[in-house]
């Protein structure tokens, strides 16, 4: 149940770890963004799953999602909304790729927002990514 | 020689008279009290956290639990589904209101048996990832069956 047969993460398996991890840590910078209802919206994503994956899974829930990326041993979580706001300091990024190489370009850019536009996404990802061991 | 061969009838007897009332007195049933199981005391409302995932565009998992100084004092982890447009339908929840941890199944918000009973918050702290797995692994099911 925890992994797949190759003891890579599934995505269900990631869900579940993620999950029971967010109710025992109880950290408010994990999970940052905040609906007007109070719930926290979350898309649990894989680093080699697309970006663009990430996005349509987004646009799914209500355009607005917490995304944790589960690794091995921990996960880290970012902001994304489906709908660009402008911002001033924006890194932009015109094709797809894979979940884990757009957490090397957030690190790469400390403080700047990052705006993905290709095909039909056009996404930013506001904050800064937050990073959390799994719960034992 | 009368009384010598009623002997062993009487000491018979006394010895199975003592035996019964000490089997009488072991087999005296004392009632044992149940603790008594945790009452969720009341919180402020900024302490309910509800977070919603969603693990495909047809289902999703909502866990709502109420946080005070980072401990666990209730929590309902509720699985629905996509019925129509921005309609979702409950397909089951586990919850430990009431003092235990306890199912709830279909539409009807149907009760099922108690799984587990809940005298402590650390009880609610410890049964919060099993009841997460068996709502998770009901979905998994479900989604095998859609």
């Amino acid at each position: 149940m925890t992994a797949s047969r190759s003891g890579a993460l599934t995505r269900d398996s990631a869900t579940r770890r993620v999950m029971k991890t967010i109710a025992r840590t109880f950290d408010h910078e994990t999970l940052p963004l905040v609906l007007p209802d109070g719930s926290r919206p979350i898309v649990v994503a894989l680093p080699n799953e697309t970006i663009s994956e990430v996005v349509s899974r987004v646009m799914s829930i209500g355009g607005r999602a917490n995304v944790a990326v589960a690794f091995a041993d921990r996960f880290q979580t970012f902001v994304m909304n489906n709908n660009a706001s402008t911002s001033l300091k924006v890194i932009e990024i015109t094709q797809d790729i894979s979940v884990g190489y757009f957490l090397i370009r957030l690190e790469q850019n400390p403080g700047k927002s990052m705006r993905l536009k290709f095909r039909d996404v056009d996404a930013d990802v506001p904050v800064v990514t937050v990073g959390m061991a799994y719960a034992a | 020689m009368r009384m010598l061969s009623e002997f062993p009838y009487r000491f018979l007897l006394m010895a199975r008279k003592s035996q019964r009332a000490a089997n009488a007195k072991r087999d005296r049933k004392v009632p044992v009290e149940e603790p008594q199981r945790w009452v969720l005391p009341a919180f402020d409302p900024s302490d309910e956290r509800v977070e919603v995932i969603e693990p495909d565009s047809t289902n999703r998992i909502i866990q709502r639990r109420v946080v005070v100084d980072g401990q666990l004092l209730d929590y309902a982890v509720t699985h629905v589904t996509l019925i129509g447009p921005d309609e979702w339908e409950q397909v089951g929840s586990i919850d430990c209101c009431h003092g235990d941890v306890h199912k709830h199944s279909g539409a009807g918000h149907k009760r099922g048996p108690t799984i587990r009973p809940i005298y402590t918050q650390a009880d609610v702290q410890s049964s919060f990832n099993s009841s997460f797995d068996e709502i998770y692994d009901d979905y998994e099911t479900f989604r095998g069956q859609q």
